[in-house]
């Protein structure tokens, strides 16, 4: 800059003009020239071992917790954190509940975490890391990796390649090679993690680099970051907006993205300027709810041949994953709108596909709406869609209430009655961080979404993920009430040892494991294929009692407080006791006998098979 | 109008007319294939639309149950995301209760099964539970007597009002228990 002004003072051009004139090229010039000072702060030399310099890396990287399993390799990262007292070290016991709380923490905060456990735990956390990539959530994973010197002897937890066991789940992964590259390597992950697809990344660290001493520069990550904020093609806005307009009865489908790009409140108004219909990801599909579930214009599950409303001819798509082409009839045009270049498009013939971000594509779809149409003609045009639309919406809610009602006094308590209990009991801002599959229904008599309650679950179906999600959701929201609502199958895939992290942290979240003895939706669809277990009645896999767990007793040797919920006139006062509990800064476990349904349901029978019985000699 | 206008307007109007068509053909052909698998009857064409959007009617067709259950699986699918109103849901609930309920061909479970034992209770597992399955599924497994007991209520209370007492299906638990209970037991 200096010399700039001192080169146009010799022009013959004036000190106040000159300086004007730098002023204006002042984001052209190299940031050196800048007086050095954002580059500084952007970026120092550091000497120490790459343990060290991964730490201050991360630290650059704005990481303040650090999801871990200790391994002796990891030991120099783990040694320079003894003097960083705001870098928080979160242990799980079990590298996929280590996974999965980061999961919960990144999908509840919007960060980018960083994993790291030892190399032989690593294939542990294949089951949660298959569900992250599922969610396209942006996570950096590492380990500990074998001395370079000793690499491929087949010796301590050495493993050919092991990086590539998770080549087919992650974007990117990479073994560092050297300590100086530490911080590059890693910076470089966090980039690719966050940027669109966003996904897991792996790298490895071998633990002689991470003991070695280097001189390496740490930058902020600041300076790599891409913005995902992408404005969408005016055309493509135009032609949708036309397509929406002419539209006789168009449907909104809604997904993830919107979530991740907070673009709630515009994607509401977009359905309610033209009365649209609002539909969401089938089944399983879908860690979030997108849309005001109360909202009268929201339909629920989107199904291939929608009876309401009848003869869709256009269906936009805003940030839901789309994954069965056949969803989409022949005859209705489809937009969709996706962050994912890679998923857009990628099944069902699309008649516009639009990549950008979904809060400035809805905004600028709703800007060239009301171009196109004049108020009086958008109000025309919605207002007798609306309310078609709210009075089935009307009748169905109804109609499901008295669904519920029906079910109040079952015993044991029904997913219904849990579901009306929790949302008497919960805070409008609480978070539900739900895994059960059979336990889906119980959402028909809960508020999500909008002003009420946020949602969190995970696309994947790979057990175990509920638990230790919750954590990380309450580690992201400690001021937020949550909820952990897992059922008994998936409470046991996740550990018990999730509750090991909620005392040592002292996590106050509720936690409902619905226990129903089962694998009850599995069980269901086993059976709906009509085989010899629907025709001679008996559940060979699915059963879970024999022996009937105690979850409370098990939590209490945890040092979790709990209580056994068994009829349903309990279950109001237990969840009253939950709440002053986590009020009080302490989890708490309701065991909640739930019952089964569907195929086989009462059934307790399971093929009986005992080694004990096996013995010759009494050993 | 306009002759240009008119000409754009005929053809948009075409153009909705033919895709309307063409979507009321694709799911008419759709539903109609489904519905051709099934009984005739009232409601028919509700289960072919409604069910057929999640899952293939194979196992509707094999399962028999009794009124209450079949409202129960309906009630179910209604809160997993079926789109039927409450009088379609009757409908279908009648239907399904008529076309598959008891006594409609017995599920068969290809277990070979010696006749019953005589007993109090032989007749009354006879004459109730041998309407919906064959006896292969009772006489091959053992259940304690609570097992025997919940199932046996279950299968009643689904079967609807005053098909056995409470009288009636103690007998059967214990009849079955008795012949039929757990080795421990």
């Amino acid at each position: 800059m200096k010399h700039l002004l001192s080169g146009l003072g010799t022009l013959g051009i004036t000190a106040a003009a000159a300086n004007s004139m730098a002023q204006s090229l002042a984001p052209f010039l190299p940031a050196a020239e800048d007086g050095g000072a954002s580059a500084s702060s952007a970026s120092r030399s550091m000497q120490g071992t790459g343990g060290a310099l991964l730490v201050a890396q991360l630290k650059a990287s704005g990481i303040e917790h650090i999801f871990f399993n200790p391994s002796s390799g990891a030991a120099p990262f783990f040694d320079a954190l003894v003097d960083e007292p705001k870098m928080h070290l979160i242990k799980a016991l079990q590298e996929g509940a280590l996974v999965a709380m980061a999961d919960g923490y990144a999908k509840a905060s919007g960060k980018t975490p960083f994993v790291i456990c030892a190399r032989p735990g690593f294939p542990n956390s294949m089951t949660q890391l298959y569900n992250v990539w599922k969610d396209e959530i942006p996570m950096v994973v590492a380990v500990d990796y074998v001395n370079r010197a000793t690499l491929g002897e087949d010796g301590f937890e050495d493993a050919d390649h092991l990086e590539n066991i998770a080549h087919p789940i992650t974007k990117w992964n990479w073994v560092a090679q050297s300590a100086d590259k530490i911080p590059e390597v890693t910076r470089r992950a966090f980039k690719f993690a966050s940027t669109m697809p966003s996904g897991p990344v792996f790298l490895a660290y071998p633990e002689d680099i991470l003991d070695e001493e280097a001189q390496a520069s740490v930058i902020d990550q600041a300076k790599f970051e891409v913005s995902m904020k992408v404005r969408p093609d005016p055309d493509l806005v135009e032609k949708a907006a036309r397509m929406l307009l002419e539209a006789q009865s168009p449907l909104l489908y809604v997904g993830d993205e919107i979530v991740r790009c907070g673009a709630q409140k515009q994607v509401a108004e977009l359905a309610e300027l033209l009365g649209m219909p609002v539909t969401r990801d089938g089944g399983t599909i879908g860690w979030s709810k997108a849309f005001p579930t109360q909202h009268p214009l929201y339909l629920g599950t989107n199904l291939r041949e929608m009876r309401y409303p009848a003869h869709v001819d256009v269906t936009l798509n805003l940030g839901g994953r789309l994954a069965y082409g056949e969803r989409i009839q022949p005859g209705i045009k489809l937009i969709q709108v996706r962050m994912d270049p890679t998923n857009l498009a990628r099944t069902a013939p699309t008649d516009v596909a639009i990549f950008g971000d979904l809060k400035f594509t809805t905004a600028d779809l709703i800007a060239a709406l009301r171009s196109m149409a004049t108020a009086d003609r958008l109000r025309q045009i919605s207002q007798e869609r609306a309310a078609k639309t709210h009075e089935y919406t009307t009748t169905m809610r109804k109609f499901r209430e008295s669904i519920g009602r029906e079910t109040w006094n079952h015993s044991p308590v029904s997913f219904e009655r849990l579901g009306m209990e929790l949302e008497t009991a919960l805070d409008k801002d609480a978070c539900v961080v739900a895994e059960s599959d059979s336990g889906r229904k119980m959402e028909d008599f809960m508020s999500f979404g909008g002003s009420d309650k946020q949602y969190f679950t995970t696309t994947g179906a790979a057990l175990g993920w509920g638990l230790p999600a919750a954590f990380g959701v309450k580690l992201a929201h400690p001021d937020l009430p949550v909820v952990s609502v897992v059922g008994d199958g998936a409470f046991l895939f996740a550990g018990p040892q999730p509750l090991w992290s909620y005392a040592r942290y002292k996590a106050p979240v509720t936690i409902i494991v619905c226990n129903n003895r089962s694998y009850n939706n599995e069980r269901n669809r086993i059976w709906n294929i009509g085989g010899r277990q629907f025709q001679t009645g008996r559940d060979m896999t699915c059963y879970l009692g024999d022996p009937d767990i105690d979850y409370a007793k098990l939590a209490s040797g945890f040092g979790v407080e709990g209580e056994i919920v068994a009829e349903p006139s309990q279950l109001q006062a237990a969840l009253q006791r939950a709440k002053r509990a986590t009020a009080d800064g302490r989890p708490y476990l309701l065991d909640v006998h739930i019952e089964r349904n569907g195929i086989g349901a009462t059934s307790t029978w399971h093929p009986s098979y005992s080694i004990a019985e096996l013995r010759q000699r009494k050993v | 109008m306009h002759s240009k206008a008119a000409f754009h307007f005929r053809k948009h109007l075409l153009g909705v007319c033919l895709a309307l068509l063409s979507i009321s053909f694709t799911v008419r052909t759709y539903a109609q294939s489904a519905a051709n698998s099934l009984p005739a009857g009232t409601g028919r064409d509700l289960v072919a639309a409604a069910c057929t959007q999640c899952h293939g009617l194979k196992l509707i067709v094999a399962l028999r149950d009794g009124p209450v259950g079949w409202k129960h699986f309906v009630d179910d699918m209604i809160l997993r995301g079926a789109q039927l109103t409450p009088q379609e849901a009757d409908s279908v609930t009648q239907y399904l209760s008529k076309n598959f309920g008891p006594g409609t061909s017995p599920m068969q479970s290809g277990l070979k099964s010696e006749p019953l034992p005589s007993g109090d209770g032989e007749k009354l597992v006879e004459s109730h539970c041998a309407l919906c399955h064959d006896l292969g599924r009772i006489t091959t497994v053992g259940r304690s007597k609570e097992e025997w007991n919940n199932t046996v209520s279950n299968m009643m209370a689904r079967a609807g009002t005053n098909v056995a007492t409470q009288d009636e299906i103690l007998t059967m638990a214990s009849y079955l228990a008795a012949h039929f209970g757990k080795k421990s037991d």
